[in-house]
């Protein structure tokens, strides 16, 4: 009788150990997933970040520091757009003596993956007229952007105007 | 001895257990945030289209229709629309037609999803102010602030997004 009860737990404490790495094992797991799923969020809010900050460069153009605003825009894009920028934009804006700031609105995804993404921005630009006494003007801008993953940093490589 | 062993054993089984729980359950939210977000996108196509559009001829049932897809204040300022707007579009034979060009995620947790859409929007009546045409077009930008409602996806907030200028 007496051997019956010390025997008990001893049963008991095998199967409180096992339970215990159970719920290790599966706690694992589920760390292991819960951090996978806090990268791809973090990375999803990189992307929307940088076709707002691609924007804002995009929209905020200055013909009397025409270089780094150029540098700017040059930063955050690459392929198609970074070609298109690199062969107009500079002279149209110096033509224009372009001075306007841009203002984000709004912006979100539309796909995503781990290399490519598509993004809707709303950024508008509020133009100062260098040669008119005018007011600001005000455009209103609906942007359709593609992102690309290049070596870690997501990149513009597209950017319409939705119409 | 034993017995105090056991005890200790049972704790840390326990917070084995709670810490695997809320693991699993902290899991559970984040996965469901990105399915949301596909959810609250594709009812908002609609409901925007549905939201925004209206004709002279039917408008108390289209603002019936709009205000069934609302929740919370959006609701009351559906019924407010339905003292006020219906009146003059009746007189100025006024028919709106909102069409979703696209639409994108901005956040989505389970239970709020903030979705960006843009839409073209065509509106034309009878009354013909100087200068402006009978029919015209306009590119606009709304935000819908999804909520989920039992089980479906409601609009509780619908913001077009033209902010002030900036001060400079």
């Amino acid at each position: 009788m007496a051997r019956d009860v010390r025997r008990a737990p001893a049963k008991l404490n095998a199967a409180l150990v096992a339970l215990t790495l159970a719920f290790a094992a599966g706690g694992w797991l589920a760390w292991q997933a819960r951090a996978e799923e806090l990268a791809v969020a973090a990375d999803r809010q990189a992307a929307i970040t940088a076709a707002s900050t691609h924007a804002i460069n995009l929209m905020s153009v200055d013909h009397r520091t025409i270089d780094s605003t150029l540098n700017r825009i040059l930063a955050t894009s690459t392929g198609e757009a970074k070609t298109g920028y690199q062969a107009t934009l500079k002279a149209a804006t110096l033509k224009n003596k372009v001075l306007q700031t841009g203002v984000l609105r709004a912006s979100g995804l539309t796909s995503f993956t781990a290399t490519d993404a598509q993004a809707l921005v709303v950024a508008d630009a509020v133009i100062n007229w260098a040669d008119r006494d005018d007011p600001a003007e005000e455009r209103f801008y609906r942007w359709r952007m593609t992102l690309v993953k290049e070596s870690g940093k997501w990149l513009v490589a597209k950017a319409e105007l939705v119409s | 001895m034993k017995l105090r062993l056991t005890a200790f054993l049972a704790v840390v089984a326990l917070l084995a257990a709670g810490a695997a729980g809320w693991l699993y359950l902290d899991l559970r939210s984040l996965t469901g945030g990105e399915r949301a977000g596909q959810e609250a996108v594709n009812a908002a196509r609609i409901y925007a289209a549905d939201m925004l559009s209206y004709d002279y001829r039917t408008i108390k049932e289209d603002l019936a229709r709009a205000r069934g897809h609302a929740t919370g204040d959006l609701v009351a300022q559906y019924d407010r629309l339905a003292t006020t707007l219906a009146p003059t579009a009746i007189k100025q034979k006024k028919v709106q037609q909102a069409v979703v060009a696209d639409a994108a995620v901005e956040s989505a947790t389970t239970a709020e999803v903030r979705v960006l859409v843009f839409l073209n929007v065509t509106t034309s009546s009878s009354e013909t102010s100087t200068g402006s045409p009978r029919q015209q077009v306009v590119q606009n930008r709304a935000r819908l602030v999804m909520v989920r409602v039992a089980d479906r996806w409601l609009v509780s907030d619908l913001s077009t997004l033209l902010g002030n200028t900036p001060i400079r």
